[in-house]
C-alpha cells in the first residue's frame, strides 16, 4: 500500500508545482534582499555577535524581525534566557500560522511536515494559507506541498545569502535610498491579497490599530495583540455573518463574494503581471 | 559562559522555540482536527498579521499631526494599497509603489 502510493505520487510531476510557487515568491524575495543586507550588516557592525553565528541565525531561525530584535539584545549583553523568551514573543504569530495550515497538510507525508514546518515563513503562509487565491485547496495534495516548497526554499535561498553578503561584504546598498521601505509595501500587498470579504477588513483594521497603539510594548508583543485580537473578532463575525446567511434567504451570499473579491494574483487568472 | 556559548545557545534555542511554534499544529496535531468555527476564524491570521506588522512601520505614532502632513511612507502605503486593490498583482504594486515613494521623498515629504 506504501509503495502503491509512492509510485502514484512519483507519477505527478513535481517540476510544474515546484516552478509555479518559485514565480510567486519572486517578488515576495526581491524586498528581502535589501532587508537581509541590513541585518548582515548589523551583525558585521555588533561586537558581542561574531559573524558567523549571526549568519546562521538566518538558516536557524528564517525570521527576519526575532533576529534583528536577538542581535540587539545579545549586542547590549543580554542573557540566553532574555533573549529566547523575546524570539518567542516575536514569532508567536506562527503558532496561528500552524494552525490554519494543518488542516491542509493533514495527510502530508512525515518528512513533508517536519521540512515544511521550518519553511513556513510569513511569506510562505501568505502564498500558500487558504485566503491565498489561484484555488490552491482544490489542487491535490502532491501539487500543494511542492508549491509550497518551491515557495519557500527560494525565499530561505535568497535570505541566507542577502545576510552573508551584509556579514561579509557590507553595506552594498547606500542606506539613504531607503529601499527597506519594499518589506513594509510587500506586507501591505499581501494583507490586500489576502482580505477578501467584510470580517477580513475588520481583521486588518483591528490588528493594524492595536498595533500601532501598542507600538512601544516590548519584544514584538503590540504585533501579537493586534492579530490575535483581529482573528478573535472578526472569527465571531464570521460566524455570527454566516449564522444570518443560513436563516436568510441569500443563504450563499458571502461565498459569491468573496470568489468576486478574491481573482487569482499568481493563478492561472493572474495574467501577464505575475509572470514578471 | 564565554559570550560566544551565550550567542550560539541563544540561537539555538531561539530556533527550537521557533520550530516548534510552527510545527505545533502541523506535525503534532495527529487526527484531531480544530472545530469549524476555529477553523473559519483561522482565514483571518493573514489580514490580522500583516496588518499589525504594516501598520507601525507607515504611521509613525505623531497623531492628528500626520493627518494634516502626511509623510511619504503613509502616503505610499495609501497608494499602494489602492493600487494592489485594483491590479491585483504584487510586482507591479511593488514597482510602482516604489517609485511613487522616491518620487514623494524627491518632492521633499
Amino acid at each position: 500500500m506504501v509503495i502503491d502510493e509512492a509510485t502514484d505520487l512519483a507519477q505527478e510531476s513535481r517540476g510544474e508545482p515546484l516552478s509555479t510557487g518559485m514565480r510567486a515568491a519572486l517578488p515576495l524575495a526581491v524586498p528581502a534582499v535589501p532587508i537581509g543586507i541590513l541585518l548582515g550588516v548589523a551583525i558585521r557592525d555588533s561586537e558581542l555577535v561574531n559573524n558567523l553565528a549571526g549568519w546562521m541565525s538566518s538558516l536557524m531561525l528564517l525570521a527576519g524581525a526575532s533576529q534583528f530584535a536577538a542581535i540587539e539584545m545579545l549586542d547590549e549583553g543580554a542573557g540566553v534566557l532574555a533573549v529566547v523568551a523575546a524570539i518567542f514573543m516575536i514569532n508567536a504569530r506562527h503558532l496561528m500560522y500552524s494552525a490554519a495550515m494543518s488542516p491542509r497538510f493533514k495527510q502530508a507525508p512525515t518528512w513533508f511536515k517536519i521540512v515544511g514546518s521550518h519553511l513556513l515563513i510569513d511569506q510562505a503562509f501568505a502564498l500558500n494559507g487558504d485566503h491565498a487565491p489561484g484555488g490552491l485547496q482544490e489542487r491535490s495534495l502532491h501539487y500543494q506541498m511542492w508549491f509550497f516548497l518551491g515557495t519557500a526554499i527560494p525565499m530561505m535561498m535568497v535570505w541566507v545569502a542577502a545576510v552573508g553578503a551584509g556579514v561579509y561584504l557590507g553595506e552594498l546598498i547606500p542606506a539613504e535610498w531607503e529601499v527597506d521601505f519594499a518589506i513594509p509595501l510587500m506586507f501591505l500587498g499581501l494583507m490586500v491579497m489576502s482580505t477578501s470579504n467584510i470580517p477580513g477588513v475588520v481583521a486588518a483594521t483591528i490588528g493594524g490599530t492595536v498595533a500601532v497603539v501598542a507600538r512601544d510594548w516590548p519584544s514584538g508583543s503590540g504585533l501579537l495583540t493586534g492579530a490575535v485580537l483581529g482573528v478573535l473578532v472578526a472569527g465571531v463575525l464570521d460566524a455570527l455573518l454566516e449564522r444570518r446567511g443560513n436563516s436568510g434567504r441569500n443563504g450563499h451570499g458571502t461565498i459569491n463574494e468573496e470568489k468576486e473579491l478574491a481573482p487569482g494574483v499568481f493563478g492561472p487568472g493572474a495574467g501577464k503581471g505575475a509572470a514578471v | 559562559m564565554s559570550q560566544n556559548m551565550t550567542v550560539w545557545l541563544a540561537f539555538i534555542l531561539g530556533a527550537v522555540v521557533t520550530y516548534l511554534q510552527r510545527a505545533s499544529f502541523i506535525l503534532f496535531s495527529g487526527e484531531r482536527s480544530l472545530p469549524g468555527p476555529v477553523q473559519r476564524a483561522l482565514r483571518y491570521v493573514a489580514p490580522a498579521a500583516f496588518a499589525a506588522i504594516v501598520a507601525p512601520r507607515v504611521i509613525d505614532g505623531a497623531g492628528m499631526a500626520e493627518l494634516t502632513s502626511p509623510d511619504a511612507k503613509l502616503l505610499a502605503a495609501l497608494f499602494g494599497g489602492v493600487l494592489m486593490w485594483k491590479v491585483r498583482s504584487l510586482p507591479v504594486m511593488l514597482v510602482v509603489g516604489m517609485a511613487g515613494f522616491w518620487m514623494l521623498r524627491w518632492l521633499g515629504l
